[in-house]
């Protein structure tokens, strides 16, 4: 069916989709491929912890390879597989906030990351990613990052998270809002401390 | 209502945060995918297990169905060999037409009527239930001999 990799390239998502739903293999791994570094992208700055976003990266496609004949040829495989690993970001984040807390009056666990990492961590921690994570809800990031990154439209985005298209876009105005706010109360903090 | 202003600082935060996300993009880990490869590799063919559940509704649906069919047909067939049929000859169960199951309407029809007549004979036999046997006997043997002739106003 897919005899060559070049073959595979030039064929659309839904394309390799539909292959890999008849049962190729070679189908399914181009489009693991294809979106590993997106859906990786978007979990690490969803969970902040490289192992973490791995791990989900790998369920979503597992998950995709195995739920492979309920996608509809409807939906773009770009939205379905966003889809999954939404709910399952969402899962992990409720696995870590009950772990956070049996951890919290414990000691500080062993860093697990190199200093080349962890200095690469805490120049994204002044980013503004860093800052919507910590403002915005998990389903606001979501939203956030599939508009301005994924660039899908609002009803892509409402299919992902579940929501009617006009409660994405009342997300989406949220979240803005208090992403300005926070932009704006750091321009006056940087400037007050000279560094602007 | 948005000002220019709003646009201008919505634009130029779009900007910042596609910036920032292309910054942090990171590489392509063959490790990864042949990790997720892997995984696959022991999860099976491709929509295996999930798949069947999720239109597993549809055989469980097709069964319950066919199994309905089935024992209409069989309670028909059961009641049409006891000569529960009245004037049926036991030798012409097979319907007109070659088939050898009757269509659905008539199953359904026939098994209404049949219940309906066990009902009226359960009712009839209940206004005899107060006599023993060889009463009860005798009492069908007279009721079965008079003619039935309607009564006039």
């Amino acid at each position: 069916m897919c005899s060559t990799a070049d073959k595979l390239v030039g064929l659309s998502d839904e394309e390799l989709a539909r292959r890999s739903r008849a049962g190729s293999s070679s189908c399914f791994e181009e489009l693991v491929r294809r979106f590993q570094v997106p859906l990786l992208c978007f979990l690490l700055r969803r969970t902040a912890r490289r192992c973490d976003a791995e791990d989900i990266v790998q369920e979503s496609f597992v998950r995709a390879y195995e739920c492979m004949g309920q996608y509809r040829d409807a939906w773009p495989f770009r939205t379905w597989l966003f889809t999954i690993a939404h709910r399952l970001a969402i899962s992990h984040g409720r696995k870590v906030h009950a772990r956070d807390e049996a951890e919290l009056t414990a000691e500080p666990a062993e860093d697990e990351e190199g200093p080349a990492e962890r200095l690469g961590r805490e120049e994204e921690k002044r980013g503004l990613w860093e800052a919507a994570r910590a403002l915005l809800t998990g389903e606001q990031f979501s939203a956030v990052w599939l508009h301005y990154v994924e660039e899908l439209p609002a009803r892509e985005i409402a299919r992902v998270l579940g929501r009617t298209r006009m409660a994405v876009k009342t997300m989406l105005h949220r979240a803005r809002k208090r992403l300005l706010t926070q932009l704006a109360m750091s321009m006056v903090g940087q400037m007050q401390r000279g560094e602007v | 209502m948005s000002t220019h202003q709003d646009d201008v600082n919505e634009a130029r935060l779009a900007a910042a945060l596609k910036e920032e996300a292309e910054r942090g993009t990171p590489a392509y880990s063959e490790l990864l995918h042949a990790r997720i490869m892997q995984r696959i590799g022991t999860a099976g063919a491709v929509g295996g297990r999930r798949m069947d559940r999720g239109r597993g509704w549809v055989w469980y649906a097709a069964a319950a169905a066919a199994v309905i069919v089935l024992g209409l047909w069989a309670w028909n067939s059961e009641f049409w060999q006891s000569g529960g049929g009245g004037a049926t000859n036991p030798g012409n169960r097979v319907v007109a037409g070659g088939s050898l199951l009757p269509p659905v309407g008539e199953l359904l029809g026939r098994t209404v009527a049949m219940a309906q007549e066990r009902l009226g004979a359960e009712l009839a036999e209940g206004q005899l239930a107060y006599l023993d046997q060889d009463a009860k006997r005798l009492a069908r043997f007279v009721v079965d001999q008079i003619a039935v002739v309607p009564s006039r106003p």
